[in-house]
């Protein structure tokens, strides 16, 4: 039977103790209703793992996902997904990444490459349409995944199509970072520790390259409706981030009083200027590039000052972790760290928030770390060394802060910036409410992409954060749209170019797969993904109580700024959680009905 | 919004002084604008935001157009007034000393 347009039907699956593969064919009906990325991948997390396990052991699958989308005319739709159970979190972590990686590895006629087992040597897999080289990657252990790509990509030369491309671990990967991520072009499949499951399977690096094209439904349609929506992204809805880049939220959040500083013990940083896009442009030259089939071009370069050379790419996500949430305001330093953690292959949301956290400690007496405070540059770029190399202090810092709270004790608990492990982005929760609520439920912890909430905090339609239906369905609707865009796969900073965002995305869906899909089915679809994630979680040990959020943003309100006075009331998050839990057609306290 | 509502004196009224409102620009709008704020208005105590932003755009006409809608925030820009509260209505009244913020509505980092 031909397969579905947009797919090839089946996916690869790779065992590293037999070192053997097959490919398997999709159960009917599984990419209808889970599409690709995000939904496909947990579909097959959850159908690898039926029972708990833990994330670093051998059998803990590792899973590549691309989408139906890929490989299409449509912009920013060059992505792919990164599945596994986390060791930072112990629940389900998808991570997304772009770019040509996603091009290439479904052209090796492959929807998802599903990775088990581990290797009892470094070894790099080489997919492509005829099937899987087991290469050995001693020679790349202990490069960063930068150098690993070059390597890896002269070593096989031009390959199939578009030629190989590769993802790769850096060191924090091999030595386990619960934080590592694996990397590809200088982009991330950042969050969750990802690095680290690939690191426990000795899997150096994944080189894929294939000449196997999909067909599309309706490729005249496609096409237009490709055209136009290119067009659309290069209209002001994008302006942000083609002219400024996401760095330009730091500046504006720190005049809401809702950029986190000093580990979320202010919502504002006196020095937040130095690191305006203003003030980091005016000494250096910006440059400004894209993933593969980008019309936006979000990515933002600045050059590194000193030996390091080079340039690093900038995000706000970065710039808050590595600087305000640290008190540090050196843009060089900033840049530098940011450098670093890629070179090492660490998350810096994480990376950020466990220095921070220990430097708390250390002003606290908790921990005698020599140098480490607030503001100090120098502990900042070492103690980033250290967790990539597991040395010292860094060894403990390395399973991130909530880890890490357990060990140093002395109620550093309470100001651990985590949910569920994973550490919290630069969205003071404190300040934006139903991005608080948002964090609380998420499946992967503390995410600001998965759930999308500031939307809602972002909004003069609510404004305020309460237990109100229409709040709470605001943060199951914007929930579902980054679900959806999670799994078609689309870059959300597209997001402003829809007038209705799910029926967007259904004509979009349409022309590739030939599916008569309306919003309604696709909405019940992001419910249904949504519902999947939690099952797996609930599987591997869930419970209501990890639904929350540190003390600190209870019992400490916002010393200053706009949000002056805010802090979280334990009651109000219960009732908004509840009501979330309902409106997914869960039980109150959460769980999944069969 | 809290246990803790916030007040009027926990946002920065009258962080400009008295005399007009001030508009504060941040990202694409500061770009347009050419300049992080503006006071317009002066003279009034209290006046309609829509106000606010006509004054705004005709003096600084990069803003007017792509930022702005005549007396509202174009599609995919916000109003936030005193850091506090965002809106794009154009009835909302402000007073003399507040601070309008006008920035994007898309925050994606």
């Amino acid at each position: 039977m031909a397969p579905i347009p947009g797919y090839h039907g089946r996916f690869l699956r790779i065992d590293l103790d037999s070192r053997t593969f097959q490919r398997i064919d999709w159960p009917e009906g599984v990419l209808r209703r889970f599409i690709g990325g995000t939904g496909l991948g947990a579909w097959l997390l959850r159908h690898e793992t039926p029972d708990p396990i833990d994330a670093l052991e051998a059998a803990s699958p590792l899973v590549f996902v691309f989408s139906p989308l890929v490989g299409s005319p449509l912009t920013t739709s060059a992505k792919f997904a990164v599945l596994a159970k986390s060791p930072l979190t112990e629940r389900i972590n998808d991570s997304l990444s772009s770019s040509h990686f996603a091009i290439s590895g479904k052209r090796t006629g492959h929807d998802a490459i599903v990775i088990v087992g581990a290797s009892d040597r470094p070894t790099t897999l080489v997919v492509t349409p005829d099937g899987v080289q087991f290469e050995s990657a001693e020679s790349e252990w202990g490069l960063s995944s930068r150098e690993t790509g070059v390597r890896v990509k002269t070593r096989l030369g031009a390959g199939g199509g578009g030629g190989f491309q590769v993802a790769a671990i850096g060191p924090a990967g091999e030595r386990l970072v619960h934080y590592a991520t694996i990397s590809h072009d200088a982009r991330h499949a950042g969050r969750g520790g990802l690095g680290a499951v690939m690191g426990s399977k000795r899997l150096k690096a994944i080189a894929v390259a294939g000449d196997r094209q999909v067909e599309f439904a309706d490729p005249d349609r496609l096409f237009k409706i490709s055209k136009d929506l290119s067009k659309r992204s290069l209209g002001p809805a994008t302006a942000k981030y083609r002219e400024l880049g996401t760095v330009d939220n730091l500046v504006t959040f720190n005049r809401l009083g809702s950029l986190p500083t000093r580990n979320f013990q202010s919502g504002v940083f006196d020095q937040a200027q130095m690191l305006s896009p203003e003030s980091l442009e005016a000494d250096r030259d910006r440059t400004r590039t894209s993933c593969a089939a980008c019309t936006i071009g979000c990515e933002h370069i600045f050059p590194l000052s000193g030996a390091d050379g080079g340039g690093v790419r900038m995000e706000y996500e970065n710039l808050f972790a590595l600087g305000p949430l640290c008190g540090v305001s050196d843009p060089d330093v900033v840049l530098a760290a940011s450098h670093r953690c890629d070179e090492l292959g660490l998350d810096t949301i994480s990376t950020g928030a466990s220095i921070a956290f220990a430097m708390e400690c250390a002003e606290r007496g908790l921990v005698d770390i020599p140098g480490l405070r607030f503001g100090s540059t120098k502990a900042l770029l070492s103690m980033i060394d250290d967790i990539g190399h597991r040395r010292d202090w860094g060894d403990l810092l390395a399973d991130g802060t909530r880890a890490a709270a357990e060990q140093i004790g002395g109620h550093s608990h309470e100001f651990a910036p985590h949910v569920k492990g994973l550490e919290i982005p630069g969205y003071e929760p404190r300040a934006l409410q139903a991005m608080a609520l948002g964090f609380a439920v998420g499946t992967r912890g503390a995410d600001h992409n998965r759930s999308g909430a500031y939307e809602v905090d972002f909004s003069p339609d609510v404004g305020q954060v309460d237990a109100a239906s229409e709040t709470i369905e605001a943060v199951v609707r914007v929930e579902n749209e980054a679900v959806l865009m999670d799994s078609l796969i689309l870059c959300k900073f597209l997001r402003g170019v829809f007038a209705d965002r799910v029926a967007g995305l259904a004509e979009l869906l349409k022309p590739v797969t030939g599916w008569d899909v309306s919003s309604d089915e696709l909405l019940e679809t992001a419910g249904r993904i949504v519902t999947l994630k939690k099952a797996y979680n609930i599987d591997q040990g869930w419970t209501p109580a990890e639904d929350t959020l540190p003390l600190r943003f209870f019992d400490e309100p916002l010393p200053e700024g706009g949000s002056a006075g805010a802090r979280l009331d334990r009651r109000r998050l219960s009732d908004q959680i509840t009501a979330y839990n309902l409106l997914r057609g869960w039980t109150a306290d959460g769980y999944v009905v069969d | 919004m809290d246990q803790e509502p916030r007040t009027e004196s926990d946002c920065d009224a009258g962080f400009g002084g008295m005399d007009g409102v001030t508009v504060e620009f941040f990202g694409i709008a500061r770009r347009r604008a050419g300049r992080t704020r503006i006071v317009v208005c002066p003279g009034r105590e209290s006046i309609r935001l829509g106000d606010v932003l006509l004054a705004a755009g005709s003096r600084l006409p990069g803003l007017a157009g792509e930022c702005l809608d005549g007396s509202r925030p174009k599609g995919g820009y916000l109003a936030n007034i005193n850091a506090c509260r965002f809106t794009t209505d154009p009835d909302v009244m402000v007073e003399a000393g507040d601070h309008v913020l006008l920035l994007s509505a898309d925050a994606g980092g």
